[in-house]
Formats: structure tokens, C-alpha cells, sequence
């Protein structure tokens, strides 16, 4: 009995530990395109879409986003995004410039555009809410680089 | 449809094979039996070394070893309670020879010889620290890719990516630093840039044992290994001449979820490795070759695998010169990270893809050369003295092509040792060496200072130690090991901080043998690690990642210590159990920022860490020991004692069990790794997107002998479960492999 038991238990381990791999996890978050206004400049280190929950105030509430996607790919017409996201309700999206060979302060920044409620760049920001498991989808955004807002105009523009 | 030719082509093989090795081999007949009292000795392995040939003596002590090569054999006859023995034997073609064999009451368990615990040979059961030993069957019955694969179910051993942890050391480092050192007969193999363990430069198909030292190994290894020591011992040439081959290939399973599907084609591997030794008077050699292709099981995972290596052993009366020398070649696909959602084709809308990569990582690809050439000279100068001489040199070209980026490095080591070895008394043995080494590393776009990357700079690390060691036999159920090391080095490119490292390594251990079937160990050591080449230096960016040197690195060091009893219960089950304890300072570890820039990643120290824990070895023999087997359990607390935080990529539990099922000339065999999940990983946290998961593998293994050959079936992974070591990466999924091994 007491040898059976020596290979009951490490049988037992194995199948007690076979469900825990990993799972497909639907993607949760904001997803669309950004069309692109005007020639994009040299001096352009990246561009990638932000997200925040509130409204930034001050320069230093810029840093408080709540996720930030890849490097979108440049030169192009239009671009797809994806922004993964926790659930909740998203404020601004902005589409954000950065210049090449500058450290990553204010200065170094632009703001090209951000997900409004209408047809222009500018227009009011438009909430997106994120649901559990869900992509939302056909957030389109337009980045115009001819008219990029400095960071202090960007928060001028929002007030 | 190739891997299907394949399958015929070797069926093929194996029954052209069979008739041809029956007609030339011999049969070997004999008893066991007790030396003290000439009496049979029931259910003792009997195998032919460097074959697949075994058999069990039965109630009578006779046994029968059949189709055995002609020519001079040897034969390694264990069994739990004798030590265990090697018997030479001249096997007459086509004949009988028979052969009675007395075995040595040793009321313990059987144990391994080890050279790794105190640089001599030594059993395994009276050493003063855990060492774990595969020997060469079993290496060969997992059908491996690398001698990796073979070490990976050792107690309290885990692979995290390919970097080796024993009782949790190394961690994660993407192969920059090692807390393990490697030997390949007795020599240091790691690589010269980043010191980690290359393991296709060892040559799979004439392995005679592995031995995996558990604990700082610094008081006599210095450097390194300060985790612990893998060394791998080649088998000596065969004084007739041998050729053995060995053909392997299968195919991968598509991923467990099938959204995770991403190739309709099947996905194989093929590879062939042959070798051939001889003897020739006193000059014997082993050459050997092997070819490794493989798909892979995710996108860009291509790999192949070429490696050649000559062993040459010049035997004298009183002296044995060795050279050996091996080259290997990898090229393969190198993507850092699986597919997020956005960065590939997912009509799927996943959170991540994991058997795919991003587009722009498509076409990563990594080669890499390795070079050594290693000369041995062992002298018995009388019963008592004896000394060992070595010299190497090995060189690791290596680069990857980012598409954007393209970085490398190339290092040429110069190492040499010299080693005297003394029994002054009937119950003192001395050891006492000196060994150098002096690296040259040269940084392709991978080295530099701050975040400014150059396209090509040096540097060089010399380093040297002395070191002495004695075992003291202080009564019948006592023996004491004490050494010490001392260790210099000079690691350019560091000033203005001192170029000089220096260390004391002591270390002491005993072993005591209260009753006959009983051993109780304790050692205590310190240990340290200088930084390597690639910690100190890298200063490179690419795919998101952005690593920044650190040449403020201080070398680390550990007061480690372990207590453990090993203890035969009955014929039947044996138990290990160990405490051990390490306490670090100036611990080694990278630290990473995700910032918009990407994934900034340096290497620094943290001031005090820990590492502690339990572990737990049960060693069963059923069925007149047909069926064989062990389970172990290591249980490991790891912290950062300043913030109480665990360590990263490191898990709290882990078990591994084996099993092996002799029926005639069928084998079955199971083996089985469970690692609990990580508690902390470095760069990727979000447990959304990127959950923890246990480990969880389970192989399984079938072999039919016939003759000298045997043909073997395996499934990696049969559960097809799908787990990762290091964020984003997918380790690998069921894998269906069939393996014919033939032996001339």
C-alpha cells in the first residue's frame, strides 16, 4: 500500500496543475485609424496615440496617461492604432509628436490631433468608455501636422 | 510530407540494421555475488557501458547480457546496498563468455562517482553537498537537443528562457552573466562576453555522465559559479573501433488554443549525428559530427545546428594526454517578443498571439560561432600524488540583424591550470592548484557608455586564483573538506572605480555516517561573481529595448550553507533531504523602466538579497527494480531584503518526477516538471496581458531494443500545455519525435 501511495501522489500533482496554462484573452481596449494632414517632418522621432482618464490641467498631469501605444508607422495616408486599456472611461485620447534627438520633456512634445466628437482634429474630445473584454472599435482620429499644438496650446485648447 | 520520407527511410534503416549486429555480437553469462559471503545477489543492473545493452541478475544472481559488441566491453554492475563496480570483459564474437562479478557490501544506496564535488572521483553519497548525476543512459533515453534538455529535469533545476537556475540563482538575464559554471571534462566552458552556458558546444552523443553541483562552487571554481556547477564528462575512447549513429526528427503540434494557429503547414525537425572512435596502440579518438535542423513551433524560430569536435587521448602507463576540439555553428531566428494585438495579422482580436511575432520581427536572426580547442595532462607520479595540467582557448563570434539594428560581440578566452593532487596520510587528501584565464571582448554596436552605442570597442578581463583543499578522514563515520580560494581580477574599462577584484573563498563541509544506511552533510562557503563583460557594458537599443551599461557594477558575493540527510529506508526507497541558505551582497540584477522611450533595462546590485529553502529527493526501485524511479520537491523563499519584495523569475515551488518501466527490450519511460508560477517578472506586468502561469510538462517516452540498436518514441509536452518563463515568449508545445539510435 504504501508503495502505491509513492505513485499516486506525483499523479495526482501532474493532474491538479494540467488547466492552469495560458488561455487566448480577448483584447480589451480602443482601436481605429489615423489619417494624416500635411507633409510629416524629418526632425519626427515618433508619433503614437495616448490615453488619459481626465483632462490634463498642467504640464505635469501629461504624465499621468494611462497607456500609450506603439510607434505608428510613418510615412502614410492612414495608419491603424491599437491602444490596450483597462475598463473605464477615457477623456482624451491625443495623437502625440515627438521631436528626434531631444529628451522627453514638453518641449520635445506635439500635439497633432486627438479622438473628438466631430470632424476636425481640434474639435472637443470625444469619451470613450472600455468595456470588459471588448475592443472598441472605428475610434478614427485625424493628426495634422501643418497645425501641431505645443503642449501649453493643447491645454489651452482643452480648457 | 519530407518528415514522412524521413520515417520510411529510417524503418528502413532499422530492419537492415538488425540481422547485420546479430551476426557479429557475443553473449555475456555470469552470477553475482556477495564478496563477503559468496552469496547470490539478486536484481543487480547489469549494463554495458557506452551501449544500451543492461539486464537484471535474477534470484540466483545469474544474468545474461545478450548481443554485446565483440571485443573488450565494460560493464558498470549496481545495486542498492553493493558499491556500485565497473568490470572489463573480452566478449567473443558470436560466442559465450562467462563472468561471476562480487560486489562490495555498502549498506547505502547506490551512489554516483562524482569528480565535480572535490575535483577527484568521489561517490556521490559522501559528499558534503547536493549533486545530482545523469548518467549517460538516461541522457540518451530523452532524445535530446542539447545537454540542456538533459539536466532540465535535475531537483531544484529550472530553465528560465535558456538560462540555467539551480535552487533559483541565476534568474533571468537574457543570457548576460551566469550563476552556473560549465565544465566539459574538467575544463571551463562558459562563453567569454556574457559567461553564459553554451550548450551546443558540448558533443551529445558520447556524454558518460552529467553532474549537476548544487551551491556555490566558488571555493574551488571560483567565478561563476557561484550558483552551482554543471560538469559533463565524455566518455573515453573505445579501444575497438565504434561507430554510432543517430537519427532523430518529428513534428510540432499545432498550439493548444486554435485561435493560436498561424501556419497550416506541419512543422519539423530532422537531424543526424554520427561519430566514430577507435584505439590505436595508446592513441584513442572519438570524431564526431551532427546537423540539427528545425521549423520550429513559432513563427521565425528557425534554427540550424551545425557542430564538429575531435577527441584525442594519448594513454601512458602512468599518464594520459587529452585534446579536444569542436566547433559549432547556430543560425536562427531571434525575435525578442510574441505578437501583441496591433503589432501582427489577428483577425482573432487578441490581447496577444503567442506563437506569432510582430511584423517588424519577422526577420530577426541571430548566428553564432563557438570555437575551443582544450589540451589535458593528468600524471600519476606514484599511488599517492598526482597532478593535472590544462590549457584552453575558445572563441564565441556571435551577431543579430534587428533589420534596423544589427549588434554582436566576439570573444577570445585564454584559460590554464595547474593542479597537484596528494593522499599525505591514509585519512588526508590534499588538493592544491593555480588557474588563469585572460578574456578578449570586442563589442559590435553592443557596447558603450550612457545611452551612446559604439560601433566596435574592447575590452579585457584577466583573472586569476589560487586554491587548496583538504579532505581530512577523521574516523570511520566522519570526514572533513576544507579549502579556500583566493581570487584576483582585473576588469578593464571600469575607471575611474578600481579595476582590481580580489576575494577569499573558504569553505568547509563534513559528512557523517551515524548508522550504515544513513549520511548527514552540512558545508558552509562563501561565494562571488565578478560581472560580466555584457552586464558592465551593453549599451544597445533595439526592438523597444533599450539597455544602458553600468561599469559601476560591483562584483557580488554570497555566504551560502546547506544541511541534508540521505537515508535508505529499504531495499525499495531512499530519501534526500536538504536545508540550504544563501545570503547575497551586491547581488546582480537587472533592473527595467517601461517608459515611452521603450524598455529601459541596467544591470545594478542590490545591496542584500536571500535565498532559502527546502528540497526533497525520493528514490523508488519497484517490480525487482523494473520499474525505477524519483520524485523531488524543492520549495525556495527568495527576497530583496531591503524591500521584502520576491525575487523575479523565480518560483516558490517546484517538482519533477520520473519514471522508467523495463519490460524485456521495451522501455517506457515518463518524465514530469511542475514550477509554480512567478511571483514577479521584470518588464511585462499587466495580469491581463500578461498572466503567470505555472509550469507544467509532461514528456513521455517509448524504446524498443534490438541488438545494439534501439528505436525510440517521445512526446514533449504531451499535454500540450502552454506556459512562459520569461514574458511573451512561448516555451515549447507537444512535440512528436521518433529516434533510432545504431550503434556499430
Amino acid at each position: 500500500m504504501k508503495k502505491v501511495t509513492f505513485l499516486i501522489i506525483p499523479a495526482l500533482a501532474i493532474l491538479s496543475a494540467c488547466d492552469e496554462g495560458l488561455q487566448p484573452v480577448p483584447f480589451q481596449g480602443v482601436s481605429g485609424r489615423v489619417a494624416f494632414l500635411g507633409e510629416v517632418p524629418d526632425s519626427t522621432d515618433w508619433v503614437r496615440v495616448a490615453a488619459f482618464v481626465d483632462l490634463p490641467q498642467t504640464e505635469i498631469d501629461l504624465l499621468g496617461f494611462s497607456a500609450i501605444s506603439n510607434e505608428l508607422l510613418l510615412p502614410s495616408d492612414s495608419t491603424p492604432y491599437v491602444l490596450g486599456l483597462d475598463t473605464g472611461v477615457y477623456r482624451w485620447l491625443p495623437i502625440v509628436w515627438k521631436r528626434s534627438g531631444a529628451a522627453l520633456t514638453p518641449d520635445a512634445l506635439r500635439i497633432l490631433g486627438w479622438y473628438t466628437d466631430g470632424a476636425g482634429p481640434f474639435d472637443p474630445p470625444q469619451t470613450l468608455l472600455v468595456r470588459e473584454d471588448t475592443e472598441t472599435t472605428n475610434a478614427d482620429m485625424i493628426a495634422d501636422f501643418e497645425n501641431a499644438l505645443t503642449v501649453e496650446e493643447a491645454l489651452e485648447a482643452l480648457k | 510530407m519530407r518528415w514522412r520520407v524521413l520515417g520510411w527511410g529510417w524503418l528502413a534503416l532499422v530492419l537492415w540494421a538488425a540481422p547485420a549486429s546479430a551476426q557479429q555480437s557475443g553473449t555475456v553469462v555470469g552470477r553475482v555475488i556477495d564478496a563477503a559471503t559468496l552469496e547470490p545477489v539478486s536484481t543487480a543492473a547489469l549494463r554495458v557501458i557506452g551501449t544500451v545493452i543492461v539486464a537484471f541478475a535474477d534470484d540466483s544472481g545469474r544474468f545474461e547480457l545478450r548481443a554485446v559488441p565483440p571485443g573488450l566491453q565494460r560493464l558498470a554492475v549496481e545495486r542498492i546496498g553493493y558499491a556500485p563496480r565497473r568490470v572489463e570483459v573480452d566478449v567473443l564474437a558470436g560466442g559465450r563468455t562467462e563472468l561471476d562479478i562480487e560486489l562490495e557490501p555498502k549498506a547505502v544506496a547506490v551512489g554516483d562517482l562524482v569528480t565535480s564535488v572535490t575535483r577527484r572521483e568521489l561517490s556521490s553519497l559522501d559528499a558534503p553537498v547536493s549533486v545530482f548525476v545523469q548518467e549517460e543512459e538516461q541522457i540518451r533515453e530523452r532524445v535530446s537537443d542539447t545537454a540542456a534538455d538533459a539536466v532540465a529535469y535535475a531537483p531544484s533545476v529550472q530553465f528560465v528562457g535558456n538560462q540555467m537556475n539551480i535552487r533559483g540563482s541565476a534568474g533571468y538575464s537574457r543570457g548576460a552573466g551566469s550563476r552556473v559554471l560549465m565544465l566539459l571534462d574538467g575544463v571551463p566552458a562558459n562563453a567569454g562576453d556574457s559567461d553564459a552556458i553554451n550548450w551546443d558546444v558540448v558533443p551529445l552523443t558520447e556524454i558518460q555522465r552529467i553532474e549537476v553541483l548544487k551551491g556555490a562552487g566558488s571555493a574551488l571554481y571560483g567565478n561563476i559559479a557561484l550558483g552551482g556547477v554543471v560538469s559533463v564528462v565524455t566518455l573515453p575512447p573505445p579501444k575497438d573501433p565504434v561507430l554510432r549513429l543517430r537519427l532523430r526528427g518529428g513534428f510540432y503540434d499545432d498550439p493548444p488554443a486554435s485561435p493560436w494557429i498561424w501556419s497550416d503547414k506541419t512543422r519539423g525537425y530532422a537531424s543526424a549525428e554520427a561519430s566514430y572512435g577507435q584505439s590505436l596502440g595508446s592513441l584513442g579518438f572519438w570524431l564526431r559530427g551532427g546537423r540539427y535542423v528545425d521549423d520550429g513551433y513559432r513563427q521565425n524560430s528557425e534554427l540550424e545546428r551545425t557542430n564538429v569536435a575531435l577527441q584525442l587521448a594519448l594513454t601512458g602507463s602512468a599518464d594520459t594526454l587529452g585534446i579536444f576540439g569542436s566547433w559549432a555553428r547556430e543560425d536562427y531566428g531571434a525575435p525578442l517578443l510574441w505578437c501583441m494585438r496591433g503589432e501582427c495579422q489577428d483577425p482573432d482580436s487578441l490581447a496577444f498571439q503567442p506563437a506569432r511575432v510582430a511584423v517588424s520581427g519577422e526577420d530577426d536572426q541571430t548566428r553564432s560561432d563557438k570555437g575551443r580547442l582544450h589540451l589535458t595532462y593528468r600524471r600519476r607520479w606514484s599511488d599517492r600524488t598526482s597532478t593535472f595540467l590544462r590549457a584552453n582557448v575558445q572563441r564565441n563570434d556571435w551577431d543579430t540583424d534587428f533589420g534596423d539594428t544589427q549588434i554582436g560581440a566576439k570573444s577570445d578566452r585564454l584559460g590554464g591550470e595547474l593542479r597537484f593532487d596528494w593522499r599525505a596520510l591514509s585519512w588526508l587528501f590534499l588538493t592544491a592548484g593555480g588557474e588563469g584565464a585572460y578574456t578578449r571582448v570586442i563589442g559590435e554596436n553592443f557596447f558603450g557608455s550612457g545611452f551612446v552605442t559604439q560601433p566596435e570597442e574592447e575590452h579585457d578581463i584577466t583573472g586569476l586564483a589560487l586554491y587548496a583543499q583538504g579532505e581530512f578522514g577523521l574516523g570511520p563515520w566522519l570526514t572533513l573538506t576544507a579549502g579556500v580560494r583566493r581570487d584576483v581580477g582585473y576588469l578593464d574599462g571600469i575607471e575611474p572605480n578600481d579595476p582590481w577584484v580580489a576575494q577569499w573563498s573558504p569553505r568547509v563541509g563534513l559528512v557523517i555516517s551515524p548508522t550504515p544506511v544513513t549520511r548527514i552533510r552540512a558545508s558552509v562557503g562563501r561565494g562571488f561573481r565578478a560581472p560580466s563583460a555584457d552586464e558592465l557594458f551593453t549599451a544597445t537599443q533595439v526592438s523597444g529595448f533599450l539597455v544602458v551599461p553600468n561599469p559601476n557594477l560591483l562584483p557580488e558575493r554570497s555566504l551560502a550553507g546547506e544541511i541534508g540527510i540521505k537515508q535508505l529506508v529499504s531495499s525499495w526507497l531512499s530519501f534526500d533531504v536538504a536545508g540550504f541558505a544563501y545570503e547575497f551582497n551586491d547581488f546582480i540584477e537587472a533592473d527595467t523602466v517601461l517608459s515611452p522611450l521603450g524598455i529601459l533595462i541596467q544591470f545594478d546590485n542590490l545591496p542584500e538579497a536571500r535565498l532559502a529553502g527546502i528540497e526533497a529527493v525520493a528514490r523508488l526501485s519497484l517490480l525487482g527494480d523494473r520499474l525505477q524511479g524519483f520524485a523531488a520537491y524543492t520549495y525556495m523563499h527568495h527576497e530583496n531584503k531591503l524591500t521584502g519584495e520576491h525575487l523575479a523569475y523565480r518560483p516558490n515551488d517546484l517538482f519533477t518526477t520520473s519514471a522508467n518501466l523495463y519490460l524485456g527490450g521495451l522501455e517506457l519511460g515518463a518524465d514530469y516538471r511542475y514550477g509554480s508560477a512567478f511571483d514577479r517578472v521584470k518588464v511585462f506586468t499587466d495580469p491581463r496581458t500578461d498572466p503567470l502561469v505555472p509550469m507544467s510538462v509532461l514528456d513521455l517516452r517509448l524504446a524498443y531494443r534490438f541488438g545494439n540498436q534501439v528505436l525510440r518514441f517521445i512526446v514533449d509536452n504531451a499535454g500540450n500545455y502552454a506556459y512562459t518563463t520569461i514574458e511573451r515568449n512561448l516555451e515549447p508545445i507537444r512535440r512528436y519525435s521518433v529516434a533510432l539510435e545504431l550503434e556499430f
